[in-house]
């Protein structure tokens, strides 16, 4: 039986009226670099804390490493933790921080002297120990907050969207760093945040959540290319087309206007209004209607992005009438279309996902990609 | 540490009675029948009437309050006029008047008023309602000075800046843009001096003329001269209510 | 070329002078109220320092400075019979006054700034400081109403039984202290609560991530996170204190004179030169010790912030 480094089964947790965690369960593994992404007030930092042990579930379980720690008040959970504001204690400097927790594990102080240089190195910032916080730049005291909190060597790392309060360049930065810290000191890392590009490109799984409750568990692959239902498609990515119709069975799919489609077969979506869903990337596009591909659409350029290494086109289709396709750059002999011109859009049947119908997916918290 | 919780609100609850029992115990005892202070024998205010007719309450009053008001509108004006230029012009002297403002602050009030009335003996200076002021507006003028300054610093000059560059002159710019943005900050001096003024006991009793009282001074001339009345507790019944007003006042105008 | 047309010039004139000379804004901004506290506050002040030294001869009505400086009214003051006990006296009032408003009022500053959540915060505030803004000489006279022998409270606790017979508290130590701590407990509690209300509370979450238990988090974090509060409410507190002199009147006796009461009584009662003389003395005196300790005290305890 596996020993998952924290599992929570079947939390809620209630604020006043507000439903913050509806019925949660995850299970997330030893080493392993996990996220809890999705837009704000979707409980996953009141989630976070309640792993931390700073809030108490209503219901539910929490176990760390197999441990019940439920009615386990924080300082006694062997845990980590970054907080948003990092939280560095400003009458210290950065080693009486980052000695703290071991103090309060009554470690020797030489052993302390050792472990504070060693885990400066790790982060990358030797011989920082007498400077005080308020002499460190944003990205060095975002270390020295995680320093603080691996030194003790937890169970499990949790982190509450550190890296919002950062420049976007000091960002892409420091997540490089936190996967390789990651890697080097192999904790479990919890990591929470609304920024989707934070959470695909340093996951090993991620978990999207909304209203409370998770849509989908999977590595950033399988989240991406088949997402569980509208939202996390919407979420996720540059962007998703959606062409709305009822699912026929057998593979097909027929969009108001009468237009059959091909896809995967899902039995349990059959007469029930549905979606195909389409990245961008899996679109080809010519001016002459392909031959031997299912699904083809005709449609107007509207819209043509020069975007460098890729070309973005908004097509106007009988059935959708802003459907975004991306073609990479490849050769400069390739054709480019421009606005009034005549296209065909294809895909294959693998490239659209079925997904159930929501209606008005609320993207007021799209991440402002800052 | 559930009950360490349970200890810091009864602990609060508890001393919040003890805080105000004494107070409560003299406002009820100014309801009380006769003249003792044993025992509380029978509802009465009479104590009130003869406190409506006296007149010297009601010229005490009076006085305090016109005090008041003259030294906060001199201590405003004074005050504003230092803060403003420390900030935005910020002179070499900066930190020298900095330090000295906190001097009168700092000093015990008891040693400033002796200081006073002595430097008045010696010029000849009769004492008169103007000493008293005179006496306020020193202790007050850096107490406005330092809540103003507060509040400057944290105001942005481009405001300013942008009334200039819109066409504003500097008179303009200074009472169409800076002090109505500053308005918060003025109140607020405002409000410290008058109460400040309003309260004073120490200054005013040793800078004042014969015969002229503030609330205050009458107060203590009422106290120091008998012991015990139950017209004192009317008295200070009646300041009670007033401060309770003038703090309900502000409040409200804090809110606005 | 009419004669207002010459006068407007005039004035335009100087104003244009004014609006471009930085040099005569600032003298203008700072002009008068300098020159009004340089007169009706360092003067005096340094008038006094003069009188503790002797600078003054009075010939009949007429007051005189003379070239000379002489220590006898300090010696003078020094001197006094049972100086040292006044002067111990008032430290004495003093520091019990400031450590107890501390430790009555560091729990109901801690109340109000974590254990309230906000929307309730400024009520209780309100309510707590409310009596604080009431005269104080009304506050000092509630406590004597109820301390009083005869009086109300006392009166109760005897008929009920808890006392046999009416203690005597009035003009003793304990009234003065009691009644001091009770008028000062606002002055100590404000600084106290703005102080613990700025912590981040953050901070003291990470701290029992971090294995510190509650007892723990208050002593390392939370504790040395409020000095600067605790260093204010104690300065301000303790300053006027040395010199307090209401409530040693008030609500004190024969026996609990103090320093500021024996200022009182020179400059007044006695007055005159030798009055005036001794009591500035005394007040200087009194500044300067209260300079150098305060200077001591912010010293040791700023530094012991370091070695923790």
């Amino acid at each position: 039986m596996t020993r998952y480094a924290v599992e929570i089964e079947n939390v809620t947790k209630r604020f006043g009226k507000v439903v913050a965690v509806n019925n949660v369960t995850l299970r997330i593994k030893e080493n392993e670099f996990f996220s809890l992404l999705g837009p704000s007030g979707c409980g996953k930092t009141t989630t976070l804390r309640i792993i931390a042990g700073l809030e108490t579930p209503d219901t539910g379980v929490v176990r760390l490493r197999g441990v019940d720690v439920t009615n386990v008040p924080t300082h006694k959970r062997n845990i980590g933790m970054v907080f948003q504001h990092l939280a560095l204690f400003p009458h210290m400097n950065v080693y009486d921080n980052i000695a703290f927790g071991l103090r309060m594990r009554h470690v020797p102080e030489n052993e302390i002297k050792e472990r504070v240089k060693r885990i400066l190195e790790i982060v990358r910032l030797p011989g920082f120990e007498s400077r005080r916080i308020n002499q460190l730049s944003g990205g060095q005291q975002q270390r020295v907050a995680l320093a603080r909190a691996l030194v003790i060597e937890p169970d499990v790392l949790l982190l509450d969207e550190p890296l919002g309060a950062l420049d976007l360049k000091i960002r892409q930065h420091m997540m490089v760093e936190l996967k390789r810290i990651q890697r080097e000191v192999g904790t479990t890392f919890i990591y929470v945040t609304h920024d989707q590009n934070e959470a695909m490109v340093m996951s090993d799984r991620l978990a999207v959540m909304r209203n409370g409750v998770i849509q989908q568990v999977a590595p950033p692959h399988e989240i991406y290319m088949k997402p569980a239902n509208m939202f996390v498609a919407s979420f996720i990515g540059e962007a998703i087309n959606f062409f709305e119709g009822v699912y026929k069975g057998n593979g097909e799919f027929e969009t108001k206007e009468g237009v059959i489609f091909k896809v995967a077969d899902d039995p349990q979506l059959i007469n029930k209004k549905t979606v195909i869903a389409i990245r961008p990337e899996r679109f080809q596009i010519s001016d002459k209607p392909p031959e031997g591909i299912p699904n083809t659409i005709k449609g107007t350029i509207e819209i043509t992005v020069f975007k460098g290494s890729s070309i973005e086109y908004r097509v106007k289709t009988p059935i959708n009438d802003n459907v975004i396709v991306f073609v990479p750059n490849i050769s400069p002999t390739m054709k480019i279309f421009n606005p009034g011109d005549t296209v065909y859009i294809s895909w294959s049947v693998e490239a659209g996902v079925l997904l159930p119908y929501e209606e008005k997916i609320e993207l007021e918290t799209i991440p402002v990609r800052r | 540490m559930k009950l360490t919780d349970l200890f810091l609100k009864v602990y609060f609850y508890i001393m919040l009675a003890l805080v105000y029992f004494p107070i409560a115990i003299l406002i009820l005892f100014s309801f009380n029948e006769s003249r003792s202070k044993l025992a509380f024998t029978g509802f009465t205010i009479e104590n009130y009437i003869s406190l409506i007719n006296d007149r010297a309450v009601w010229v005490s009053f009076y006085n305090s309050i016109w005090i008041a008001i003259v030294v906060v509108i001199i201590s405003i004006f004074l005050g504003l006029m230092l803060a403003y230029a420390i900030v935005r012009y910020n002179p070499k002297g900066k930190d020298i008047i900095d330090t000295l403002m906190l001097i009168p602050i700092i000093i015990p009030e008891i040693i400033e008023a002796l200081t006073l009335l002595v430097f008045f003996l010696i010029l000849g200076i009769p004492l008169s309602p103007a000493t008293i002021i005179i006496g306020h507006a020193a202790f007050d003028i850096p107490l406005a000075y330092i809540i103003i300054k507060a509040r400057l610093v944290g105001y942005d000059p481009q405001y300013e800046e942008a009334a200039r560059t819109l066409g504003a002159d500097e008179i303009q710019t200074l009472f169409r843009v800076t002090l109505p943005m500053l308005m918060p900050g003025i109140l607020a001096a405002a409000f410290m001096t008058f109460v400040w003024s309003y309260d004073d006991f120490i200054k005013t009793f040793f800078t004042k003329p014969i015969g002229f009282n503030t609330l205050p001074v009458y107060l203590w001339t009422k106290l120091s001269r008998r012991g015990f009345s139950l017209d004192v507790n009317a008295l200070c019944t009646f300041i009670i209510v007033i401060s309770i007003l003038f703090t309900y006042i502000r409040m409200k105008i804090i809110q606005e | 070329m009419s004669p207002e047309f010459e006068e407007e010039k005039w004035y335009i004139r100087l104003l244009d002078r004014i609006r471009t000379s930085r040099r005569l804004k600032i003298a203008l901004l700072l002009g008068p109220p300098l020159v009004f506290l340089i007169i009706f506050f360092f003067s005096p002040f340094a008038i006094a320092i003069m009188y503790s030294l002797a600078m003054f001869e009075k010939v009949v009505h007429q007051y005189f400075l003379v070239p000379r400086i002489s220590l006898e009214y300090y010696i003078k003051f020094l001197n006094l019979p049972g100086i040292v006990n006044v002067i111990l006296k008032s430290f004495y009032y003093a520091i019990v006054t400031t450590v107890g408003t501390l430790v009555l009022s560091y729990p109901l500053a801690y109340y109000l700034a974590f254990k309230i959540p906000e929307r309730y915060r400024n009520i209780l505030v309100f309510i707590i400081f409310l009596p604080f803004w009431i005269n104080f000489i009304v506050r000092v006279y509630a406590l004597k109403f109820i301390m009083h022998g005869a009086g109300p409270l006392q009166s109760l606790l005897v008929a009920i039984g808890i006392l046999k017979e009416p203690i005597k508290i009035l003009g003793t130590d304990t009234a003065v202290i009691l009644t001091m701590i009770y008028s000062y407990l606002i002055f100590m509690l404000l600084p106290l609560y703005g102080v613990l209300e700025k912590i981040d509370k953050e901070l003291l979450e990470a701290a029992a991530t971090l294995g510190a238990s509650p007892v723990k988090t208050f002593l390392k974090v939370t504790l040395p996170l409020s000095m600067p509060g605790i260093i204010a409410g104690s300065l301000i507190v303790f300053i006027p204190a040395v010199g307090e002199f209401i409530i040693p009147v008030l609500v004190g006796g024969a026996a609990t004179a103090t320093l500021g009461l024996l200022i009182y009584r020179y400059f007044i009662a006695v007055g005159g030169l030798v009055g005036w003389g001794i009591g500035s003395a005394a007040g200087i005196i009194y500044i300067i010790i209260i300079v150098i300790l305060s200077y001591l005290y912010i010293k040791l305890v700023g530094g012991e912030i370091r070695l923790a």
